[in-house]
């Protein structure tokens, strides 16, 4: 929860990433004392940073996530969804490939617009599980 | 000597005797019965996880309406292929 507040600080400045990727090449080092750093290194305002995170402000945006994907079952990380299909855990990857190719495919068949095609094939017509 | 070691061991015997008594057929069938639940219990317990109380995931054959909404993204926006990951940190 701490690196995901942390991340989504960071976020609000548009660095979201930025501090993803800090997080994740340190994940030995995510104490407050880390990430205050990561916050300075990756270049954001860090006392509006600081504020943010110690009023946990993004905090139920993290546990609606959190509750999202529990509903669906995918209780271990990392859980993909590739339109909407999902995959589980860290697969070798073969296994992507063969899912996305599958997926462009049909994508590419189905008549839809690129812009259109994720919200009214897989959001519109998927089963709503949340 | 003895014979005061032999007076002593008579009103215990009286004792557990009278407890016997009080206890029916059916007590002891109780008791077995909570005693077998226990045991299933605490069998439960010590084994790992068994694959039938795994609690179900993802439907793998399913397509799931999963909102990307305003979630951090990489790529154009108008991807034919969207991929959601669920994700945290060790």
């Amino acid at each position: 929860m701490p690196t995901a507040m942390a991340s989504e600080c960071a976020r609000e400045q548009g660095k979201f990433w930025e501090m993803h990727d800090q997080i994740f090449q340190n994940q030995q080092m995510i104490q407050d004392p880390d990430l205050e750093r990561y916050a300075k290194q990756i270049g954001v305002d860090v006392n509006r940073w600081k504020k943010c995170y110690a009023d946990n402000k993004h905090k139920a945006r993290i546990e609606e996530d959190q509750r999202v994907a529990m509903q669906l079952g995918a209780r271990g990380t990392p859980a993909f969804f590739i339109n909407g299909r999902f995959l589980s855990g860290a697969q070798p990857l073969p296994a992507f490939e063969a899912l996305i190719d599958e997926e462009i495919k049909k994508a590419k068949e189905s008549g839809l617009s690129r812009r259109e095609y994720y919200e009214k094939a897989v959001v519109e017509k998927g089963k709503k599980a949340m | 000597m003895m014979m005061r070691s032999a007076h002593h061991r008579v009103p215990l015997a009286v004792a557990a005797l009278g407890l016997a008594a009080c206890v029916t057929r059916g007590d002891i069938e109780e008791i077995k019965q909570g005693l077998k639940e226990i045991n299933t219990k605490l069998d439960r317990g010590a084994r790992p996880q068994q694959p039938q109380q795994r609690p179900q995931g993802p439907d793998a054959t399913a397509v799931y309406a999963f909102p990307v909404g305003d979630s951090p993204a990489k790529g154009p926006a108008d991807a034919w292929v969207t991929v959601i990951e669920s994700s945290d940190f060790q």
